[in-house]
């Protein structure tokens, strides 16, 4: 993988990471499951992240295909102590990218939705 | 435990699962491939969730079967598909570099799921590529205490595949007889 | 050791038989056992006859001829031991019968046989067992064995392609037992120990089924039975072979039963046919066609059909899926 696509991805997690309150990590992977940047306030499995991720996404387009409801746009997760957003169609060159947001239960949901939104179309320029 | 009625393809990535749930398939089958961004491995696009074709029986009735994908970091999803199968496909490539340990990389990671499903392996290209043999296979699986029916097949033949699910289906009644025997 | 190089000729058939035979051979003749050539002179070690009582006078200067017969199909099935072969003629059947022959000749078996009208389907005195009588005689570690020859075109080892070509799991995979005093009875459970090596599985592509049962065992033979809808000889003959191969684990009928009832996962009955055990078999319907020899389809002559013992279970939604994809 080219050096200089981890080096964008790592910038946009870290920049992701900054501005959405109640972030707890993020992560970029391939839309073939690699990690390409993490950007995290605690320890975290980020490679097995990215490929249950790049999983997620691939199903969830799937899903959403059968469903007739459109390409997705988000994918989310609510959990006890927080929630995951997921959002594919990313690219960076070349490769296609899915950014993961985990945040705390205390973040506007909302608010990360957009701002992950946000993250994939910056990837992109 | 209750089986669900699903067939689980797996194995290492070219092997041919996508293609073997093609062939048995009775609807198209449904694939989460994507772009393969991963030099070392020789294909255009690469599954990350799962495959999904089915048979169907009639009355309502069908077989669901999943691929799951090839490489070790999805091992999350062959844990998941297989939990409760009918049985599991293990496919090699024989034309890889080291099919042998393609096959033990499964053997290991799938011990526990394994466990007491039945199983078979099916081998492609064995035409073009002898070595390893059938018997290295085999061998290969008793060292893990396995005794599983291993087959050449060409995942492109319906019949073949068939053949795949026919000594899985064996595996299962005998299972299913054994069972029965215990319950009276 | 070099491997030993027999030779096979024909007197009394037709151009047609003659030109199918040769074209197996070529298929199934060269093994890592043994080489077949097609031999025009007048002595050779197995001598496939069309008609007639008894090879011709010049025959008899082979000192370890071994003769079978050519038949039309549609009589009485050929016991296990009969050197026959039934029209159409099947690459199977030949390849059955070469391996046999070779076991006989190896154990320098030196008399000219005749199938008998008469033969009761119990091993004649002379006939060799099919198989190695003992783990000691089979191939040397890995490391010291031939390579395995090169692959055979894809028919031949590739599974059965028609789908009414059901892997004959039921019809008899032509496996010899020892004579009769030496074959053990079978009342224990037995199980596969390991897959069994390609030269045990050639010629004999209708037992992977029977196989695939036991890899799942321990079985008893009833239970065999009554899976593969087989009678009792043809899977006590398959558990003899497999036994002198080294390929079996034989256990007591009872402490196995209880052993692998500790072990054994739930197997809920599914669909709308539960779970038969075996007393109960003869009761179930016959879920699907039995003893489908390949290339026949169940079409073929009833005669051709080996006797089924009891009807095999039907597992629910196994036994349909079965039927869906043609595997009888």
């Amino acid at each position: 993988m080219d050096e200089s696509v981890r080096g964008r991805a790592a910038a946009v997690a870290d920049r992701l990471l900054g501005k959405l309150d109640g972030a707890r990590a993020v992560v970029v992977a391939t839309e073939d499951g690699f990690e390409l940047g993490c950007a995290t306030r605690s320890a975290l499995e980020s490679a097995r992240l990215a490929a249950i991720m790049s999983s997620l996404s691939a199903i969830g387009e799937v899903m959403a295909a059968e469903a007739g409801i459109g390409r997705v746009r988000c994918l989310m997760l609510e959990g006890e102590s927080g929630y995951i957003v997921v959002r594919g169609g990313g690219r960076i060159g070349a490769v296609g990218v899915v950014v993961a947001a985990l945040v705390t239960r205390e973040a506007l949901l909302g608010l990360a939705m957009h701002a992950v939104a946000e993250t994939v179309r910056e990837l992109a320029e | 435990m209750s089986i669900e009625p699903k067939i689980v393809f797996t194995g290492p990535p070219g092997a041919g699962k996508t293609t073997a749930i093609s062939a048995l398939s009775d609807v198209a089958p449904v694939s989460t491939d994507v772009a393969n961004h991963d030099a070392g491995l020789a294909k255009l696009r690469t599954t990350v969730g799962l495959d999904f074709g089915c048979v169907q029986l009639g009355g309502g009735e069908t077989v669901r079967l999943y691929g799951t994908p090839g490489q070790s970091r999805f091992d999350f999803m062959w844990k998941i598909l297989l939990r409760n199968a009918i049985g599991v496909v293990l496919l090699a490539d024989n034309s890889a570099p080291d099919p042998l340990a393609d096959v033990e990389q499964f053997l290991v990671a799938l011990s526990e799921p394994l466990r007491g499903l039945p199983c078979v392996v099916g081998i492609g290209r064995m035409e073009s590529s002898t070595s390893p043999s059938l018997d290295d296979y085999a061998a290969l699986l008793e060292r893990h205490g396995h005794v599983y029916p291993l087959l050449p097949v060409d995942v492109r033949q319906r019949a073949d595949v068939s053949m795949l699910v026919e000594m899985l289906l064996a595996q299962a009644e005998a299972r299913a007889t054994l069972e029965g025997e215990h319950h009276g | 050791m070099d491997k030993p190089n027999y030779q096979v000729s024909s007197i009394d058939l037709s151009e047609a038989d003659e030109r199918a035979l040769k074209v197996f051979l070529r298929f199934v003749g060269n093994t890592e056992a043994a080489r077949w050539e097609w031999s025009t002179r007048d002595a050779c070690d197995l001598l496939l006859m069309g008609g007639g009582a008894r090879p011709p006078g010049h025959f008899e200067n082979s000192p370890r001829l071994v003769v079978a017969r050519i038949e039309d199909g549609g009589g009485a099935e050929p016991a296990a031991f009969e050197r026959v072969l039934r029209r159409p003629l099947q690459m199977d059947d030949f390849s059955d019968l070469l391996r046999r022959v070779e076991l006989g000749l190896k154990e320098d078996a030196v008399k000219i046989e005749e199938a008998a009208p008469e033969y009761s389907g119990e091993p004649a005195e002379e006939t060799a067992p099919i198989l190695s009588p003992a783990p000691a005689e089979e191939p040397a570690p890995a490391s010291a064995q031939a390579p395995i020859p090169a692959p055979l075109p894809a028919p031949i080892p590739a599974p059965v392609p028609a789908p009414v070509a059901a892997p004959a799991a039921a019809a008899a995979p032509v496996i010899q037992s020892p004579p009769a005093l030496q074959r053990p009875e079978r009342t224990g459970r037995y199980r596969l120990a390991r897959w069994p090596k390609a030269e045990f599985l050639r010629g004999r592509a209708r037992a992977t089924r029977f196989l695939s049962f036991l890899a799942s065992g321990p079985l008893t033979v009833e239970q065999l039975c009554t899976l593969s809808g087989a009678d009792r000889p043809t899977c006590t003959a398959l558990l003899d072979a497999l036994d002198s191969a080294g390929y079996l684990e034989t256990r007591p009928a009872q402490a196995a039963a209880a052993a692998q009832a500790a072990g054994m996962a739930s197997v809920a009955a599914m669909g709308p046919a539960s779970t038969r055990a075996t007393s109960s078999a003869q009761d179930a319907p016959l879920a699907r066609s039995v003893n489908v020899r390949p290339g026949t389809g169940s079409n073929a002559p009833a005669s051709r059909r080996p006797a089924v013992a009891v009807a095999p279970p039907d597992f629910g939604i196994f036994g349909r899926l079965r039927r869906h994809l043609g595997l009888g």
